[in-house]
């Protein structure tokens, strides 16, 4: 099965603190190969309300499968990535 | 032809090749094989199934479907460290995929590359079978390869500055074939200039130390070498602990606890490398763009939870922008690189997993960078800073 680069709307859990910074919760609810944060909204105004932040990230096709079902997350779009 | 030479006589004084085609002769498609490179040195050596590959017009023209494993090549030279080789990917460059041009140990096909590859205007570091960097570009794009003992430094022309894309650190091969390979796609594409200067030129590092000295040596006490990894020219910079204790053990550096310590490099964008060892307690990284204590950016090696983090601390608030899952053992030492070009901070570690980010607003033209440590077991070594864009114009002596 191929990888997957999605962007996906996903909260942010964290409080800013070291050793509990912000971050997207997708990535602690599911295992992925790499995000980068794509909306880029400065710390001081984490969490937004609503808590609805961006990503991209890459994930095998299994936990795409899984996030499309997961009604926490919306999964803006999804491509293969191809073999290089 | 003349108004080149002319150019580099009367601007540079005289400038000597060991290899050189400027294509500056007409030569049909099938009839290149076997002939002197213009103005030279050089003969070439043409691998071209199907007859399509002319020289015309002060360029090599490829024209229709090429064959895989066809070759132009000016042959063998040895490697020594500062050898330049530099090509022109053309104006024209319509096809599906794949150019390269660079050295390599095979001259008719690829193995240990050092060099480029194109997809239409996207050009590519070739490292081997690493693609860490690719650019896109469009009309003429210079780019060039500076060989290291081991690796090499790959240079674009990037808006008419040159550019140190990649530092690679594999292959040592002595042999090496300056060439160009073309895989099976249908060509209508143009490539230029192939030159290797008989001057050699290595890029002089930003900062580097390799933390060496008696144990219990404190940061504060020592300044960067003044010689690179090349025994290149480089400054010496001050060490500053701007948190925590530091000094040298066994020749690495090492905090007393949690702290910072940094660098003044001089450049915002930058292509910094660390070598850090979280010990079995420690998440070590290398700190960008320090400003204080409460504002900088840091790469780090999540050791207990196996991600590579990139984080932003903004006003002692800390937010992950960047993320990958990497496996770092206990006790194991990982070569982190940070490439800061503008608002984009990019990420490896050990050359294999990227992380990206590209809304790094945060203190984006602070030229502070050095080390960050959460822990005392945290160990740090071989800190090499480039410059991303300055101090490289001597490359514009040898090429147009």
């Amino acid at each position: 099965m191929p990888d997957w680069r999605i962007e996906v709307i996903t909260p942010f859990v964290g409080d800013g603190t070291r050793g509990n910074a912000n971050r997207p919760q997708m990535g602690e609810d599911y295992a992925f190969i790499r995000w980068e944060d794509i909306t880029a909204i400065p710390s001081a105004q984490l969490k937004p309300s609503p808590n609805m932040n961006t990503i991209k990230a890459e994930v095998t096709e299994a936990v795409l499968n899984q996030i499309e079902s997961d009604g926490t997350y919306y999964v803006i779009s999804a491509e293969v990535i191809d073999a290089e | 032809m003349v108004r080149k030479l002319f150019l580099y006589a009367s601007v540079f004084g005289k400038v000597s090749f060991l290899l050189r085609d400027d294509f500056n002769d007409t030569l049909t498609a099938g009839n290149v094989h076997g002939t002197p490179a213009t103005p030279g040195p050089g003969t070439r050596k043409v691998i071209d199934t199907n007859d399509r590959l002319s020289i015309g017009s002060g360029v090599m023209t490829m024209s229709g479907l090429m064959a895989v494993g066809d070759v132009y090549s000016l042959g063998a030279v040895t490697r020594a460290a500062g050898l330049i080789g530099m090509w022109v990917y053309g104006a024209t460059r319509t096809i599906p995929s794949g150019v390269q041009v660079g050295f390599d140990t095979l001259e008719e096909a690829t193995q240990k590359l050092h060099g480029f590859n194109t997809t239409g205007d996207a050009v590519s570091v070739k490292d081997g079978s690493s693609v860490p960097v690719t650019v896109t570009q469009a009309g003429r794009v210079n780019v060039a390869v500076v060989l290291r003992s081991t690796g090499a430094y790959y240079f674009m022309k990037v808006s008419d500055t040159w550019t140190l894309l990649w530092v690679g650190i594999k292959f040592s091969d002595a042999t090496l074939y300056f060439r160009s390979l073309f895989s099976a796609n249908t060509y209508n594409y143009t490539l230029d200039e192939f030159r290797l200067p008989k001057e050699t030129w290595l890029p002089s590092p930003l900062a580097y130390t390799l933390f060496a000295g008696a144990n219990g040596t404190s940061l504060d006490a020592l300044d960067t070498l003044t010689a690179g990894p090349e025994s290149q020219g480089c400054t010496a910079r001050t060490w500053t602990e701007e948190s925590g204790d530091w000094d040298i053990q066994s020749n690495k550096a090492n905090p007393d606890g949690a702290g910072i310590a940094t660098v003044d490099a001089g450049q915002a964008d930058v292509i910094a490398d660390l070598t850090v060892d979280g010990g079995t307690a420690g998440q070590p990284a290398i700190c960008l763009r320090f400003t204080d204590t409460s504002n900088y950016w840091f790469l780090q090696a999540d050791r207990a939870n196996n991600q590579f983090e990139l984080h932003e601390y903004n006003a002692t608030v800390d937010t992950v922008r960047a993320n990958a899952a990497v496996v770092f053992n206990d006790s194991t030492d990982y070569a982190l690189r940070a490439i800061c070009n503008g608002q984009t901070i990019d990420g490896w570690a050990n050359s294999l997993n990227k992380i990206s980010y590209g809304s790094a607003a945060l203190n984006e033209t602070e030229t502070e960078h050095g080390l960050y440590a959460d822990h005392t077991e945290c160990e740090f070594d071989d800190f090499l800073v480039f410059a991303r864009d300055i101090g490289y114009s001597r490359l514009n002596k040898f090429s147009s």
